[in-house]
């Protein structure tokens, strides 16, 4: 029996009729209907569409490794890529002095309690009945790894394999593969014979042309001559993945093809089938000279009769997934934009027929392609890292790249967010294509993208550039200097583009040509380069030279690596980078050893001294009021329909019984909600415990859908039931509406921006300017077909400092996310204004989750597992995240999960029940807080003033406190529907400003003072 | 070889004091491996200066495009830098526009290829490149 406060104590539970509410709990609820509104009453002012952004996750967590990591510093075990839902890649650190490593344990017992130790986070049951060991390897260093093959009820489950590694101590060091975990029961009584699965196949190959007989001595050369047929679960990638009971046919009709089929032994359905034999096709290597006359051992790849430079030999290479040779996945691959540039922009394959590459158009390409594979390996070899994304993402080089603006030859190379683009040079540079140290440059930019995705301006954008080139320097490591194989003596009299041993690079200033400071003293403050992001990376670059001279480059690359991928964000500065770089030397070597001392003396030498680093991540004070919870009661037998309920009580009082259709929206002080009623008015109500709860139309047109109140209560935003891409925003003060057009900002392969068709759900940041909102987006990809899904974006609605609308730039929460994947339902932590909750749903997998993100850091968790839209709220000290679970049988009630301290994830197995025949709980507390210095940045000191009022509440007189040095010109006095109902010019200096409202009924008001664009606000109730 | 020689001749140091005393246009890129930018500036008076480089730069002129010409262009420049500054996402490669006037500059950066400037920068852009490129081989009269 669930612990359940029932809202509604004395309904009968016989009376199950429930309140009828738009469905709202799946994404296909949320979309609009054809239907034209009239918004013209509104005269709401159009503002253009602006392209530009606020504040982004840089990557999504569908393309992060980050997203099943499990906790850093907590588990020997550590996920280093997932495949989406399970982990593929697991490391363990152990203690070589734990008492449990016993020498010579036996492998086989080694291997499946490594399997239980892993359980957990491999979600596995028992591993010693679902797997079974293939074979046993060991090496040369008295390892163990072992091959074993995973069975559902006693039926191998067909590319199901897992590889356990053990140390020569029988303990378990790391694990790899692919496996499965059913979702629902699967039935391994198969309804058709293998004979009939055969039958199946061969009428399927003689469909395509008559089959000659094979001779006996073809026979004696191929292995299925007689068709056979093996009971497997295969796993079908159809419309939606799923693992079906299939027999697995191979038949080999004859002697040039080995056919494999997958039968539905339940349906006699064809799954696949394929030849498995490839006649020519496939990965190739070859020798040529590179640009620097050095021959190299290149990857190329063979389809049909041509040769690509195309390399599907590294480990992340996937095959299934590839188009080969066009779209590899997890591929290395190298391509010509033969010098095209502007709309005339073209990319060809460098291809040959003979695998031969001994021209100069081919040494450059021999040399991107190579130096990207060194890349690839360096970061695999050394940091554990698959790719650029992490995540075995491919890699593309692009050479024969002009100048984007002119098309004249480009003296340059560079990262674009998606690839590495290398010029031919001119004055400064030869091809730079020729430079490891060049590859290894752009592609750390990557890194660092998939990473702390440093900003690239600023000191942050000097750590960009010098991690950029650090680890360009580790790959190319027989000396410190950066470019020397590329530049042009001339240009660059010292021989290097820069030098971590020597910043200076022989020269005095900085006008001198390839100049860096090496010493914060130095520090280039103008605003030239974005602040100096590839002038100020001397600075740290030399920190890191300094700190490898004194223990090694290896270790000093691990340490900051580990700094970049673990403790910077996107705002650190070099502060920030001292910090992140001892902490790792502490968590790599310990707190006191030689390597944590030495990374202080380095940062020291070059004056990023000991302090106190930024925090980009504030939290707000903690509302001071006492904590309630709204929640919308469904069970119709109930004329009530919203209800206030304190937390940790069961009581609960019953505020209206006007339907709704969204979630009600509260002001930061809990003052009053706003929502759109059932008759598609925008009502508020008042939520102040121990107050009335008058309720009042706010706006009357029957076309609204969504709503949301500013956390001061001052603007409201507003969608209409109609599908337009219009966002309304309503300011209480000017009583004016504002119109923003939506747009997509941003695209992902393959598809252009453009696409949005309507908001739905709205919340207003803490700031006061920016609407988060969910967008229904329909848009076609590369081949014609609609994609539809919702993603979450921000709205620059409101501009505080000019007092006006917005100019309305959109961003997106995610650049781009995959197939299938919709997000939406967005709301901001109550402390910390960069942590959002919001759910998503797999459509491929009919999975729902609650999600959580911190903008500042990039990363995203898992809060709970749904299976319905669970419309999330914070509470008061982020502790907890209620929102809406699925009861069954179209009810559904309320609850919540405690959070982790990184208020994205939570470790709660179930949610705790809060409510019955419920749904959209909403946290708030009745208090005042101060929000606006600590989010803002953008409210500056000279446009507002503070205004507090006295006795509030009050009877009759109310007296506003101001500023000394402030003469309130105008004072006017709102109530709760944005009505200003008292106004008085005046000039007033300092002390108190009595204001009599004898006139006025009970309620709310909101009082402003203000002198040209000097402005205060306070809110008082008055009593009745 | 003619249109160089006449630019060579046409090459004066900047001492940048009609940069400081009149309202002007930047229009520039850079980043990359290199790091080095080449900005452009274009004053009321029709003059182009350009410098390449990294950090304060030096500019110098090198000519002149009509005076009409480069109203519209500062007009234009100065109109999408009031309306979209402060916009600041530089990429890798990077770009901008500046309108500077009595020493209050107003830029807007782009190249950070997900947070994208509207199309309305990119035309007024391409075009003062477009007039600034046609002005190098030009003499001063």
């Amino acid at each position: 029996m669930k612990k359940v406060y029932r809202l509604i104590l004395t309904i009968s539970l016989l009376c199950l009729v429930f309140h009828s509410v738009e469905a709202q709990h799946t994404f296909e609820g949320k979309k609009r209907k054809m239907i034209s509104v009239n918004t013209s009453s509104l005269h709401a002012r159009k503002i253009p569409p602006r392209p530009t952004s606020f504040q982004r996750i840089s990557q999504s967590i569908f393309e992060h490794n980050r997203k099943f990591s499990v906790g850093r510093n907590l588990s020997p075990h550590r996920v280093l890529h997932s495949d989406g839902r399970h982990p593929a890649f697991i490391k363990s650190s152990r203690n070589m002095n734990s008492s449990r490593a016993i020498p010579g344990k036996d492998p086989r017992t080694a291997c499946f309690a490594y399997l239980e130790e892993l359980a957990p986070l491999l979600q596995i049951q028992n591993g010693s009945e679902e797997f079974s060991i293939e074979n046993i390897k060991s090496d040369k260093d008295n390892g163990t790894h072992i091959r074993l093959q995973q069975h559902y009820k006693g039926v191998a489950v067909h590319g199901a394999e897992i590889m356990v590694h053990l140390n020569s101590y029988g303990e378990g060091m790391a694990f790899n593969g692919k496996y499965v975990t059913p979702a629902e029961e699967i039935d391994v009584v198969p309804s058709i014979d293998s004979q009939t699965a055969i039958n199946k196949a061969k009428i399927d190959i003689f469909k395509s042309g008559p089959v000659r007989s094979l001779t006996s001595f073809e026979k004696r050369l191929i292995e299925f001559a007689e068709p056979e047929a093996t009971l497997c679960i295969y796993e079908d990638r159809g419309l939606v993945t799923s693992l079906v009971l299939a027999y697995r046919v191979m038949y080999s009709p004859a002697i040039h093809k080995r056919m494999e089929y997958f039968i539905d032994a339940h349906t006699g359905n064809i799954l696949r089938n394929s030849n498995t034999i490839c006649l020519v096709d496939g990965p190739k290597t070859t020798s040529a000279n590179d640009l620097n006359g050095v021959s190299r051992t290149v990857h190329t790849y063979q389809v049909g009769s041509g040769y690509y430079m195309l390399d599907a030999s590294r480990s992340m290479f996937n095959a299934t997934e590839s188009v080969l040779p066009d779209e590899p996945v997890g591929g290395i691959l190298t391509v010509d934009m033969d010098n095209t540039f502007g709309d005339d922009a073209a990319i060809v394959h460098m291809v040959t027929g003979d695998n031969v590459w001994n021209t100069s158009n081919h040494s450059k390409a021999v040399s991107a392609h190579f130096n990207a594979g060194m890349a690839y390996e360096y970061f695999l070899t050394n940091h554990e890292r698959n790719s650029i994304n992490g995540q075995g993402g491919s890699m593309i080089s692009l050479i024969n790249v002009s100048d984007p603006e002119n098309g004249n030859p480009l003296d340059n190379a560079f990262w674009n967010g998606k690839a590495m683009f290398y010029g031919n040079g001119i004055i400064g540079f030869k091809p730079l294509a020729g430079g490891l140290d060049v590859a290894g440059h752009e592609m750390t930019h990557g890194v660092v993208e998939n990473t702390a995705n440093l900003e690239y301006e600023g000191e942050s954008g000097a750590i960009n550039e010098s991690m950029a080139d650090i680890f360009g320097s580790m790959m190319d490591p027989d000396d410190w200097e950066i470019g020397e194989d590329v530049v042009k003596v001339a240009a660059f009299p010292s021989g290097a583009l820069r030098s971590l041993e020597d910043p200076h690079n022989g020269g005095t200033s900085l006008g001198d040509t390839g100049f860096q400071p090496k010493h914060v003293n130095e520090k280039y403050n103008g605003t030239e380069d974005n602040g100096g992001v590839h002038i100020n990376s001397g600075i740290p670059n030399h920190a890191f030279y300094r700190y490898a001279e004194a223990i090694t480059r290896d270790k000093a690359a691990d340490v900051f690596y580990k700094a970049l991928d673990e403790y910077l964000t996107k705002s650190s500065k070099f502060i920030d980078l001292r910090l992140a770089v001892i902490a790792a030397a502490g968590d790599l070597f310990g707190p006191t050893s030689n390597e944590v001392t030495q990374a202080g003396l380095a940062f020291d030498a070059v004056g990023i001294t000991n302090g106190q680093g930024g925090d980009y991540e504030e939290n707000l004070p903690e509302n001071p009021g006492n904590e309630f919870l709204l929640v919308y009661n469904t069970f119709q037998g109930d004329p009530s329909t919203l209800y206030r309920a304190p937390v940790n009580s069961a009581a609960v009082n019953p505020l209206t019984t006007t339907e709704f259709l969204c979630r009600p929206s509260v002001t930061d002080d809990g003052s009053f909600a706003v929502f759109v009623a059932g008759d598609k008015t925008i009502h508020s109500i008042i939520t102040t415990p121990g107050e009335d709860p008058q309720e009042f139309v706010v706006q009357d047109e029957t076309i609204w859908s969504k709503v949301a109140i500013s956390k001061d209560g001052k603007r409201m935003a507003a969608v209409t039931e109609a599908q337009i891409n219009t966002i309304y925003v309503y300011d209480f003060v000017s009583e004016e509406w504002g119109e923003f057009t939506l747009y997509n900002p941003t695209y992902s392969d393959g598809i252009n921006s453009g696409g949005a068709e309507y908001a739905d759900a709205l919340e207003w940041d803490y700031s006061g300017e920016f609407v988060v909102y969910d967008a229904f987006n329909r848009i076609q990809n590369e081949s014609g077909n609609d994609i539809e899904y919702w993603d979450v974006n921000f709205i620059h609605a409101w501009d505080i400092a000019n007092n006006d609308f917005g100019d309305g730039r959109i961003s997106k929460l995610f650049s781009s996310l995959p197939e299938g994947v919709s997000i939406g339902n967005p709301t901001f932590a109550k402390l910390s204004p960069h942590i959002l909750a919001f759910d998503m749903v797999d459509a491929l997998n009919d999975a729902y989750y609650v999600l959580g993100s911190n903008i500042e850091t990039g990363e995203t968790d898992i809060i709970f597992t749904n299976e319905t839209l669970g419309f999330p709220s914070f509470n008061k000290d982020d502790t907890r995240v209620a929102f809406t679970l699925d009861e069954g049988a179209g009810d559904y009630y309320t609850g919540f999960v405690n959070l982790n301290g990184n208020k994205i994830s939570s470790s709660d197995a179930d949610a705790t029940d809060l409510f019955a025949t419920s749904q959209w709980p909403v946290y708030f507390s009745s208090g005042s807080r101060d929000i606006d210095d600590d989010v803002t940045g953008i409210l500056t000191e000279e446009n507002t003033v503070r205004l507090s009022c006295y006795p509030n509440p009050f009877v009759s007189e109310l007296l506003l406190e101001l500023p000394p040095d402030f003469a309130a010109d105008r004072v006017e006095v709102m109530n709760l529907l944005g009505q200003r109902v008292y106004t008085v010019v005046r000039s007033s200096s300092g002390a108190s400003l009595p204001i009599k409202l004898d006139n006025l009924p009970g309620g709310q008001y909101v009082i402003h003072v203000q002198n040209g664009k000097k402005v205060g606000a306070c809110r008082a109730v008055k009593m009745k | 070889m003619k249109g160089v020689y006449f630019f060579a001749l046409a090459v004066l140091i900047c001492d940048c004091s009609s940069l400081a005393q009149d309202k002007f246009i930047s229009v520039g890129s850079g980043g990359g491996f290199a790091g080095t930018s080449t900005v452009y500036k274009v004053t009321s008076k029709g003059e182009v200066f350009k410098g390449n480089g990294v950090g304060d730069i030096e500019f110098t002129l090198c000519g002149k495009i009509d005076r009409a010409k480069a109203k519209e262009i500062i007009t234009k420049v100065s109109d999408q830098a009031r309306a979209a500054s402060p916009f600041s996402h530089p990429g890798n490669l990077y770009y901008f526009i500046a309108s500077t006037e009595n020493g209050n500059e107003q830029t807007i950066t782009w190249g950070d290829v997900d947070h994208p400037v509207a199309e309305e920068v990119k035309k007024v852009y391409d075009e003062v490149q477009a007039s600034v490129n046609t002005v190098e081989f030009k003499p001063i009269k």
